[in-house]
């Protein structure tokens, strides 16, 4: 694989099977019920993993199931079915202390940074709390010391931790929400639009922060964006949610340069508009996808495999073979 | 041309403790009518204040001084009373945060809330609207979106509630502060369209945004803040062919299609600003002038500038 | 950061008749030949410049007996409402946070206790108790805490939902450390409101108690004046100082602190509001 170092050439990046996979799911799903009727199936059977070293990007239009599937990867919601291992253990039969050093190995970042932090603490302390928790430092010089010099690589300054969460600005908060999880030095960090609230350039700023980052200590991140720009120039491999399932994933340059699935090329081209999905479609796409045949409604499409890292569902390709 | 709103030298000052934020260092900016205003800027440079300010809801601790024109009349020195039904009726705002929302109400409620509160909209109608307005913006279900509370939708689609809650009224002129965030392109275009539309119905517009792409867009003009400061305020073209200030070309320089550079230098403090031009520490064509005084604004064809560069 | 406090008409009205039992109970610390003459013990006379207030049924001086039943009357007021709102506190976050089965258990407890009519329990409990004042504080204790934990529990299931909280059990935190430092912390806005809400009608029904005679004679406070003005003939008399001084000092006590509550309550409610909500 080939990830453009954003100096301008392309640096070879180590193939994927001979590094440790550091987190992996299989075949999960969650159904979220409704307490009043009815249930709503947001991640559907998704294999991924993550190892390390590895800058995976997850992309896909809005309600398709991202945020969820990084939820279940960081270990914040059960899935329904399926199973989450960490380091090749599954995370429901961790004992106390292998579950504690999950929690500090993997650091999950928010989508909603306004959210995500105690509204009645002080930044600081939320910031501090992690450490505090982990007891990473020995006292308190030593805690102010790490706080103060995690959260200047973000940009913040101490005054702004003395305020409580309502009294920065929104980037503010992000900044802060990013610096609480980097504190803690993770090996995985699983990051749901973490740049969503910044400008440009303190975006750039943090990205890079995060790439140098994991350039210097390994570390696997799982990058839930929007941005296609974005996921282009930082990612190594990119999977593709749509619906509830990854319906194409590959090294980000195979993807970027040629999608294979309908929905991918659409999503690039910028043509893709939400209309109303058929929802007994077997495939999402169904309804939209201009290449669609009798087989697309009534059957789910497997998994073609095409090389060794790069997977696309869809019949179109599947059926010559 | 008319201006609808107009910012007269608005500074705002947080207190708190001994320490003094100053979140806006005297802002003159008119909005006129029939135009959309794109506002972006450095995070943390008072672009949230600033429309907070128009919509008096800044906390206890600011210290407001300055003038905000609104049909001639001061919204700050009004009683608040009055401001508020004035404001109710007339603006409408697309907030920044998700905390926004009431996490015990169905969304539906607080899209159709402002209608059902100042246009007398009857419960049922306001449903039937906001599952209406749900579905224009691309929602796949749109009944199960108005009928879900906070916890139980995705970023995109919260969003999409948000923007709807800013669209569900009439409304003179409408404020949105990020609109675009965590939505794809598709919706993004979707946004666009209904700011298209929803133009056509409201006097004017002020758009905040970090999506410099989607500002131009939808934008007229485009008027960039610094650390509480105006730096520029020029027509959207110009803006992104020929930035005039340091600070906007460096900006421009740091999206990911062009290189992904971020600016060089600390991102400033807003409680021990840099003194004179903030940005003159990180800026690349600083001179001995710029660390001492605060450069005035200047018209240069057409722009608003405020860089000694120019003066 | 704190903003200055401005309060409402309302709430410094309620400020003021707290200050004032407050400084009611100051005052009866005071030596005795301070505020009341002991030396005419005449039943029933009237108000005089020796006796302020008159004098009572076996000649004791109003003013003094008021003064040492504010103390009384206060002491219930704050002990109950102090074990009321534990409890209420107690169950409310646990039923709230904990949910499932523990929520379901708790929660019907909580509702059997809401629609037990409080009243005429309290007087069967506090009969059969006895009269000592340990017995009202906690008659008024066990029966006062419901609506205090249906609210607390609403604010704690809010909490317990909260993106914030799920992040907190990423990070590796327990579930006792973030009732204490996260729950805790966020639903004492309303404990606080309650907290002074429930004084109030701790002395509400305090002085129920005692007025029918269920209160402790040996400490008598507003009520048991009442009572004794009731049972004694004062009426009869038509000795008005021996009941309307105290009848005036439970209204404005119990309105003083209904009135600080409820501006505690929406003050609070504004905060928490969130800006979605202007009109
Ligand atoms: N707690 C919940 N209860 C019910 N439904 C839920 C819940 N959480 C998520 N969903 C639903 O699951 C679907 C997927 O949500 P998810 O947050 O994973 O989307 P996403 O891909 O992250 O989208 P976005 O890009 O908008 O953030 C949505 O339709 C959402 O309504
Ligand atoms: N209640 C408050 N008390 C003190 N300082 C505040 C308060 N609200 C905002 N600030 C400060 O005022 C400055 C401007 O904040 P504002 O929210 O307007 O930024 P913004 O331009 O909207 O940034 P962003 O793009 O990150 O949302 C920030 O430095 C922030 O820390
Ligand atoms: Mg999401
Ligand atoms: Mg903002």
């Amino acid at each position: 694989m080939m990830r453009s170092d954003l100096s301008g050439h392309l640096t070879e990046v180590q193939p994927s099977p001979g590094r440790q996979t550091l987190i992996e799911c299989r075949e999960v799903k969650k159904r979220f019920r409704y307490a009043t009727k009815g249930s709503f199936l947001a991640v559907d059977g998704v294999s991924l993993s993550i190892k390390r070293g590895e800058l995976l990007a997850v992309i896909g239009e809005s309600g398709s199931g991202k945020t969820t599937l990084a939820k279940i990867m960081a270990g914040l919601i059960q899935p329904t079915s399926g199973r989450v291992f960490f380091e090749g253990k599954p995370i429901t039969s961790l004992d106390r202390r292998e579950r504690l050093n999950f929690s500090r190995k993997v650091q999950y970042i928010p989508q909603y940074p306004d959210l995500a932090l105690d509204p009645s603490w002080y930044i600081y302390d939320s910031i501090a709390e992690p450490l505090r928790i982990h007891r990473m430092s020995s006292s308190r010089e030593e805690e102010l010391k790490i706080v103060r010099s995690v959260s200047a690589r973000f940009g913040l300054s101490l005054d702004q931790l003395r305020r409580k969460p309502r009294d920065v600005s929104g980037g503010e908060l992000q900044r802060a929400v990013l610096a609480r999880s980097m504190a803690l030095n993770p090996e995985v960090l699983i990051a749901d639009e973490p740049t969503s609230m910044l400008d440009p350039s303190t975006q750039a700023r943090i990205v890079r922060l995060i790439l140098d980052a994991q350039r210097e200590l390994g570390f696997a991140v799982l990058f839930v964006t929007h941005d296609l720009q974005l996921a282009r120039v930082i990612s190594d491999s990119v999977c593709v949610m749509l619906g509830g399932k990854i319906i194409e994933f590959g090294s980000a340059q195979e993807i970027f340069s040629s999608p294979l699935h309908p929905y991918t090329s659409s999503l690039f081209s910028g043509s893709t508009f939400a209309g109303e999905t058929k929802d007994n479609a077997a495939c999402p796409f169904y309804s939209q996808c201009n290449l669609r045949a009798e087989i697309c409604c009534n059957s789910t499409p497997p998994e073609f495999n095409i090389g060794r890292f790069r997977g696309v569902r869809c019949w179109n390709l599947g059926q010559p073979h | 041309m008319g201006s609808l709103i107009e910012f007269v030298d608005l500074k705002v000052i947080f207190h708190m403790g001994g320490m003094q934020v100053v979140a806006l260092r005297g802002v003159d900016l008119d909005l006129r009518r029939g135009e959309v205003l794109g506002v972006l800027g450095e995070s943390g440079s008072g672009k949230t204040v600033l429309i907070h300010a128009a919509f008096r809801l800044l906390p206890e601790n600011a210290k407001v001084s300055g003038k905000i024109l609104y049909q001639g009349k001061d919204l700050l020195s009004m009683d608040r009373r009055r401001a508020m039904r004035l404001i109710g009726q007339n603006f409408s705002l697309i907030p920044q945060g998700f905390g926004a929302l009431n996490p015990f109400l169905k969304s539906w409620l607080q899209i159709s809330e402002r209608p059902m509160e100042h246009f007398g909209v009857g419960k049922e109608e306001g449903h039937r609207r906001a599952e209406f307005l749900l579905g224009t913006m691309g929602i796949n279900q749109p009944s199960r979106t108005a009928n879900s509370y906070r916890h139980q939708l995705s970023g995109g689609m919260l969003q999409r509630v948000l923007v709807a809650m800013g669209a569900s009224g009439p409304s003179q002129v409408v404020f949105l502060d990020e609109p675009t965030k965590g939505l794809d392109e598709g919706m993004k275009r979707l946004v666009v369209s209904l700011l298209k539309k929803a133009r056509e119905r409201s006097d004017a517009m002020m758009v905040v945004s970090h999506d410099l792409g989607f500002l131009e867009e939808v934008s007229d003009r485009i008027c960039v803040m610094y650390c509480g400061d105006i730096l520029e305020v020029s027509k959207v073209r110009e803006f992104f062919v020929s930035p005039r200030h340091p600070y906007s070309s460096a900006l421009l320089n740091s999206l990911p299609s062009r290189g992904l550079k971020p600016i060089e230098g600390e991102i400033p403090s807003m409680v021990s600003p840099p003194d004179g031009c903030r940005f003159s520490p990180r800026c690349r064509q600083r001179d001995a002038r710029c660390a001492n005084k605060r450069p005035p604004m200047k018209a240069v064809d057409d722009v608003m500038v405020r860089c000694f560069k120019y003066a | 950061m704190k903003s200055v406090y401005s309060p409402t008409k309302l709430e410094t009205a309620g400020i003021t008749a707290v200050f004032a039992v407050i400084t009611m109970v100051a005052i009866s610390f005071f030596p005795e030949g301070w505020f009341a003459s002991t030396s005419s013990p005449m039943p029933y006379s009237p108000p005089s410049s020796t006796n302020l207030l008159g004098t009572n049924d076996i000649g004791d001086d109003v003013l003094r007996v008021l003064l040492m039943g504010s103390r009384v009357s206060l002491f219930i007021g704050f002990l109950g409402a102090i074990v009321s709102t534990v409890i209420g506190t107690l169950v409310g976050i646990f039923a709230g946070f904990m949910g499932g089965i523990v929520d379901e258990v708790l929660g019907s407890f909580t509702d059997l206790f809401l629609v037990v009519p409080a009243l005429p329990l309290m007087i069967v409990m506090a009969a059969y108790l006895g009269q000592s004042f340990l017995n009202v504080v906690l008659v008024i204790g066990l029966l006062w805490w419901p609506t205090t934990a249906r609210l607390v529990r609403a604010r704690a299931r809010q909490i317990r939902g909260s993106q914030f909280v799920e992040g907190l059990f990423g990070i590796g935190a327990g579930k006792l450390y973030v009732v204490i430092r996260h729950v805790l912390p966020n639903v004492w806005g309303v404990v606080l409101a309650r907290f002074v809400l429930a004084v109030s009608s701790s002395i509400l029904l305090e002085a129920g108690l005692s007025f029918i005679g269920l209160g402790d004679p040996q400490n008598p406070s507003w009520g048991m004046m009442l009572h004794f003005a009731m049972t004694r003939g004062a009426l009869l008399h038509g000795a008005w100082w021996t009941f309307v001084p105290p009848g005036i000092c439970i209204s404005l006590t119990s309105l003083g602190f209904i009135l600080l509550g409820m501006g505690m309550e929406s003050r609070y409610r504004s905060r928490t509001r969130s800006i979605g909500e202007i009109g």
